[in-house]
């Protein structure tokens, strides 16, 4: 419990920075998802499932630098 | 990380008990909600066999989207998946504090690392396993894969050559039996024990309102996680037994029907 209470400064500051890449790469999924929206409205219901499932391969990268915090 | 588990020995191996409480937990709501949907079946459907072909039809539509009708024979292990993973999920949403255990304490399942590595090691058995139903030992193929696609009519000395700039693709796509099932438990793990964190964090800052919000995220976290983790199962499924010489004519027959269900509004028009 010692071990998991005492913070050191790099293992937030990974985690920080971790989280930088997955929000650009969610944001870019999340812009070209609402652009064929707006172009295409019947695209809608096939394009969630496929950027649900984008979201969440991308999502890793950020949860890899969670891990980091326990290493 | 070790006072939230309730360790038992079995034979010598150590044992989550507070997990495998919920894991029957979880199982027994499955069989029972099961049992019920399917009590009644008829051909003139009451409103629970209305209910339970919508959620057959959600799954088949999982399947459907990256293998077509050969799905169907897969079917029942990504959706059972989903479900299992759905109620693991959104048990660690119930009020679980209030069971007092002589150790530890009650969480959703797939918070602890055990339950998703159980699961992605299934997933990789079971692509295996229809891997080589479907082709054979042709299966193994695929670990050579940018390979016979280059060498395919190459004069021999264009042939070693690649094979000496291209042999470590063979070391990354074994590697890549390992990386499937470890980014599949990661994820899920993640997922849902940053949730139980977050909940903890928002309890701390405020009693009132803000574990609520973050409760509301997670119930949606747990709904996409599990979608993810079936959706990615599925894919791994259909991509490894995909055999190409059957492929071909399933494209045809598929042009074929289309261009029958075409033709009758065709001849309207």
């Amino acid at each position: 419990m010692e071990a998991a209470t005492t913070y050191t400064i790099g293992g937030p500051l990974a985690m920080a920075i971790a989280t930088i890449g997955p929000g650009i790469g969610i944001g870019l999924a999340a812009a070209a998802f609402f652009n064929a929206t707006a172009r295409q409205p019947e695209v809608r219901g096939p394009l969630q499932g496929v950027f649900f499932a984008a979201a969440g391969l991308i999502e890793l990268m950020a949860l890899l630098g969670f891990i980091t915090l326990f290493l | 990380m070790q006072s939230h588990f309730w360790e038992a020995s079995l034979y010598g191996m150590p044992v989550h008990v507070n997990t495998l409480i919920m894991v029957a937990v979880a199982l027994v709501i499955l069989l029972s909600i099961t049992r019920l949907l399917t009590s009644s079946i008829s051909i003139r459907p009451n409103r629970l066999q209305i209910f339970a072909e919508m959620l057959y039809d959600f799954c088949r539509s999982i399947t459907f989207s990256s293998a077509g009708k050969r799905g169907d024979t897969f079917l029942y292990y990504v959706g059972s998946v989903f479900f299992f993973v759905l109620t693991c999920n959104l048990l660690g949403q119930f009020p679980l504090k209030i069971f007092e255990l002589p150790h530890g304490e009650l969480m959703a399942p797939t918070g602890d690392i055990n339950v998703p590595a159980a699961l992605a090691v299934g997933s990789v058995i079971m692509y295996f396993f229809f891997g080589l139903k479907a082709k054979g030992l042709k299966y193994f193929k695929h670990y050579l894969s940018p390979l016979p696609d280059l060498m395919a009519g190459q004069s021999l000395p264009v042939k070693i050559t690649y094979a000496t700039f291209f042999w470590p693709f063979i070391l990354l796509n074994i590697a890549e039996d390992l990386t499937r099932p470890g980014s599949l438990m990661i994820r899920l793990f993640c997922n849902i024990f940053v949730g139980e964190i977050l909940t903890g964090v928002a309890h701390s800052a405020s009693h009132y309102l803000l574990p609520i919000a973050v409760m509301g995220i997670e119930l949606f976290v747990a709904v996409v996680q599990a979608y993810i983790f079936a959706m990615l199962t599925n894919i791994y499924i259909s991509l490894l037994s995909e055999d190409h010489d059957h492929h071909e004519d399933e494209h045809d027959a598929s042009h074929t029907t289309q261009e029958e269900t075409k033709s009758p509004s065709l001849a309207v028009a």
